[in-house]
């Protein structure tokens, strides 16, 4: 069987980004209040203009181009969302028109833990053989679904699409690590969209609890399954949630300065299912990770939701 | 943790003292039972949450979101942590 890896990253973040003070909606907010409880500066907005497709297709685009690859040998193009405004079709079927690809193409919903269970998917899908190479797109615009007249919520999120390609490897070895994935349905409304509400509603100190409780004993499973101390780590990339969550899980793991923990939530946002691959190509961008570094991945999120897993960077 | 009396309120102030500042770090003003997570000790209800993770932890008790958001002050919190503690000790 082949082994599997992740070959390129790349980001799109919308063109306006707001500060903590420019946000939309009539309610007023102290830069330094969300700061020091969030560690968010600022988040990107996304225009009509930018809609799903062409955020995906942007970060897709930058993907396949770093890659290398030719684009007729992507045969699966997956979209981790919960930001799609219709119930079909899916926001993969027009990104591969957008992008020229002919690949499989279907929508993945596992709210800001489904660019995790992606890479599972994906990296399987060229492990056995179903695929060459797969595009993988985390993408969100949570400002559709935020009531900007929610003061606990309405400043946490932002838009923008984070892509990667996955790649078979010419030996077994393996870039992918084994994954780490559950599931607790009974804290399902801990995070979610109810039925009679066009908005998304959190309940942020449960989630927060749940988050500081149970992330590092997942991170914990995840490195032990890949064989790796979590101190060895040379990146660690948590889906983006809240910085002070970030922070907590890093002091857990004993994690020390020689792990580079990602902070694109500081100017991101949290940007749900797109958060990690744009913390990622962040890292990447600032030269702050090097190829083949080893990387821990973990989402987690609406459901309650989680998946995890070591990968080596691309 | 078993071998020292987790029930003597003033043992909890001391443990739950040593959690605030593990968490939080030292604080200005000192840590007695009538001082206030927020005005007193400037405990954010993130910072608080942390708390009382770490607490639950440290104690072997579970403090329910409906008694934490009632705690305003250091007393309250020990009180609560002394009786639980005793609670859980004669049932168990």
């Amino acid at each position: 069987m082949n082994g599997a890896r992740i070959v390129s990253v790349a980001a799109q973040r919308p063109a306006r980004s707001l500060s903590n003070t420019e946000l939309p909606g009539d309610l007023e907010f102290d830069d330094e209040w969300i700061r020091s409880r969030t560690g968010i500066i600022t988040r990107g907005v996304a225009t009509v203009e930018e809609n799903m497709v062409e955020l995906s297709a942007a970060a897709g685009a930058k993907a396949i181009a770093a890659a290398g690859i030719d684009p007729s040998t992507i045969d699966l193009t997956i979209v981790a969302t919960s930001s799609n405004p219709v119930t079909t079709p899916g926001i993969a079927p027009p990104l591969t028109e957008k992008l020229e690809l002919t690949s499989g193409a279907f929508d993945l919903m596992g709210a800001c833990a489904g660019f995790c269970y992606g890479i599972n998917v994906a990296a399987d899908s060229v492990r056995t053989g179903s695929a060459r190479n797969v595009l993988l797109v985390g993408a969100e615009r949570i400002s559709d679904r935020m009531d900007w007249s929610d003061r606990n919520t309405c400043y946490l999120f932002g838009d923008g699409a984070g892509a990667v390609i996955i790649s078979a490897t010419d030996t077994d070895a393996d870039g992918i690590g084994p994954v780490v994935w559950g599931s607790d349905g009974a804290l399902k409304d801990y995070i979610a969209q109810p039925m009679d509400s066009p908005y998304l509603h959190m309940d942020g100190q449960a989630v927060y609890k749940w988050a500081i409780t149970e992330v590092v004993k997942i991170a914990r499973e995840a490195c032990e399954k890949a064989g790796i101390e979590p101190s060895e780590l040379a990146a660690f990339v948590p889906h983006q949630a809240n910085l002070r969550i970030i922070e907590s899980v890093s002091r857990s793991l004993g994690l020390t300065d020689a792990t580079v923990v990602a902070d694109d939530v500081k100017y991101a946002g949290n940007t749900s299912a797109a958060s990690i691959p744009m913390a990622l190509a962040r890292l990447k961008d600032e030269g702050r990770i090097q190829s083949g570094d080893s990387t821990l991945f973990i989402g987690f999120g609406s459901g309650m939701t989680w998946a995890s897993q070591v990968v080596r960077c691309p | 943790m078993t071998d020292i009396n987790l029930t003597d309120a003033t043992t909890v102030l001391a443990t739950l003292t040593e959690v605030i500042e593990e968490i939080a770090g030292p604080r200005s003003v000192a840590i007695t039972r009538e001082a206030a997570f927020d005005a007193d000790l400037g405990l954010d209800s993130l910072t608080m949450v942390e708390i009382i993770v770490v607490a639950e932890e440290r104690f072997d008790i579970k403090i329910p979101d409906s008694a934490f958001v009632e705690m305003t002050t250091v007393g309250e919190a020990v009180d609560f942590i002394a009786d639980s503690v005793s609670a859980a000790r004669t049932t168990a």
